[in-house]
């Protein structure tokens, strides 16, 4: 875990409501798993004084440095603030922070679910895991123009599904409920980053098929490293857990997940 | 040029430096241990620690406002024997001050705690939580009055041998009454301001931000508010007072060290940017060599008539 400026080498805007931010880095993309993220600051606004809690997309070594790539969906002024960012500007990372996703204990097939920004964490973890494992890539999201990186997801070795909300690109509905239709077949360990409604029904999935799940969850979160203990989640087993430390991600079946 | 010698005498403690970062933000000083190496600040204080274990509130805990972040953790810790059997073993301190935060719902549970971490040699104080806004019983109850504040106080100097620091809330008006009941009382210092009771509305839920409801407003929101208060209790009273609340720059600090306070603590700024507690150190020393003072008593309470050098509390030290 280091602090780290990073060099803002592009950004630009997704549609309406996401962005991708790139940044080079000398240090921090030398040890990054998926479902890591980091902790970064909105720069030139001291007033908004908690750093964002970011996964990246992709990170690429690039002449002995790293160029991360991170999709962010813009929710409030924070984020409204990083759509303004320009290349040649710096943004204060703390990271690489959390635990990462595990690969599948019984080497056998991986079903990748993403949904939102979401699409982060799983994206890096089906690069780990796409030439060693049998994988699907499920990906769902409003329309066409929120699914990013499709090209690069198909090109990855292994299936990939994709679902909108209004019909406008791949099958119409539901990722989750695409994914269920699948299960008779294969019995894979279950991957999901994306909206609390989604990651319910994949929980809810591997409980009734007895099928390993590994969820990655968000939450609000304060200094990222288990010290201030805000990004609490509720534990089966009683108690809390934090987000940033003891996840963000947990095997389906260890935490609560209330819709809120 | 004069030799700058930022060492800092509490008279009940010597720090090497007046910068410790503030309970509940540094965990048990492990977590930040990357970021933030133990042998570079003064000293650290403890997430507030009961009795028992306590699961804390339930999410959302944290939102941010304008400059600052409200709070309601509601004093998630693993307990007095966990921290003493677990956690302090393994830490390596570095040399810099462990002060830990004591909490509780009942007087009783207080005198208990204090009474546990007497055998830990590695423990320099006890800042005493009379101020936490949010947990249902205990807490801020016995830091708005100075009568409850005095008999908790008097009932956990008399196990422990260890300086006692009452760590005090804003959210009363007899604020400097509670700080003379905590002196009169045998504590060592004060240390204050704990958080400001606020609250927040999602629009999206039309509900409470916080679960909770309201939580504690921390951040440089409130640093006029807390400057003002440290200044008049370093006033008031003769014990040493320990400044806090939005400091994030050296010039923050000095202000508060100008005021009155004869050391600070650091707690948001740490979770903005880990490397405040180090910045804020180099702004004091880089605001000494400016005005050409060598050591911290030159400046100390310079802005407060009222301030004079705390009296020695050595002689209740072993």
């Amino acid at each position: 875990m280091i602090t780290e400026d990073a060099r803002i080498i592009g950004n630009r805007s997704l549609g309406e409501r996401y962005g991708l931010l790139s940044l080079r880095l000398k240090e921090m993309g030398r040890s990054f798993g998926p479902g890591q993220f980091v902790q970064m600051e909105i720069p030139g606004r001291p007033d908004l004084i908690m750093r964002r809690p970011m996964s990246p997309l992709r990170i690429v070594e690039e002449d002995g440095e790293f160029r991360m790539d991170v999709l962010y969906l813009v929710v409030g002024e924070g984020t409204r603030h990083l759509t303004g960012l320009r290349e040649g500007g710096t943004i204060n990372l703390l990271g690489p922070l959390g635990r990462s996703f595990a690969p599948p204990a019984d080497h056998g097939p991986a079903f990748l679910v993403a949904g939102g920004t979401g699409l982060g964490p799983i994206y890096m973890l089906a690069q780990e895991l796409c030439e060693s494992h049998d994988v699907t890539f499920f990906y769902g999201a409003r329309n066409a123009a929120e699914l990013f990186c499709r090209d690069d997801i198909q090109a990855f070795r292994g299936r990939t599904v994709f679902c909108t909300d209004d019909g406008s690109f791949g099958r119409k509905g539901v990722v989750t409920e695409v994914l269920k239709r699948q299960l008779s077949r294969i019995r894979p360990t279950l991957y999901a980053c994306g909206p609390k409604g989604m990651l319910a029904a994949v929980q809810e999935l591997s409980r009734d098929q007895d099928l390993a799940a590994q969820v990655s969850l968000e939450e609000r979160m304060g200094c990222g490293v288990g010290a201030c203990l805000s990004c609490a989640v509720e534990s089966t087993g009683g108690g809390y857990m934090m987000v940033c430390k003891d996840g963000p991600v947990f095997q389906a079946g260890d935490v609560v997940l209330t819709n809120g | 040029m004069a030799e700058i010698d930022l060492t800092t005498d509490l008279g009940f403690m010597m720090l090497r430096n007046p910068v410790l970062t503030a309970s509940g933000t540094f965990g048990y000083g492990e977590e930040y241990a990357d970021l933030v190496p133990l042998d570079t600040i003064g000293g650290f204080v403890s997430k507030g620690t009961t009795l028992e274990p306590r699961a804390g509130n339930p999410p959302p805990r944290i939102w941010e406002t304008p400059s600052g972040i409200l709070n309601s953790i509601g004093l998630q810790n693993p307990g007095v024997d966990h921290f003493l059997e677990e956690i302090l073993p393994r830490l390596d301190l570095k040399g810099t001050r462990l002060v830990v935060n004591v909490a509780g719902a009942r007087p009783e549970d207080y005198v208990e705690v204090a009474r546990r971490l007497e055998q830990a040699e590695a423990v320099d104080a006890l800042e005493i939580n009379i101020s936490c806004p949010n947990v249902a019983h205990g807490g801020i109850a016995y830091g708005i009055d100075p009568t409850s504040a005095s008999a908790l106080l008097v009932e956990v100097i008399a196990v422990s041998s260890k300086p006692i620091i009452a760590k005090l809330t804003p959210n009363t008006a007899n604020y400097v009454d509670v700080a003379l009941a905590s002196q009169e009382a045998g504590c060592h210092g004060v240390s204050l301001t704990n958080t400001f009771v606020g609250m927040a509305i999602d629009l999206r839920t039309e509900r409470p931000a916080l679960a909770n409801l309201s939580g504690g407003l921390s951040g440089p929101a409130i640093r006029p508010l807390s400057l003002h208060q440290v200044y008049k209790v370093a006033a008031a009273v003769k014990i040493p007072v320990i400044g806090m609340g939005g400091i994030t720059t050296g010039s923050d600090a000095v202000e508060f060290l100008l005021a009155g306070a004869d050391a600070i603590q650091v707690g948001t700024a740490v979770m903005s940017n880990p490397r405040a507690p180090a910045r804020i150190l180099e702004g004091i020393r880089n605001y000494m060599v400016e005005k050409g003072y060598s050591s911290l008593s030159d400046f100390i309470g310079k802005a407060n008539p009222g301030y004079g050098r705390p009296q020695s509390t050595a002689h209740r030290l072993p």
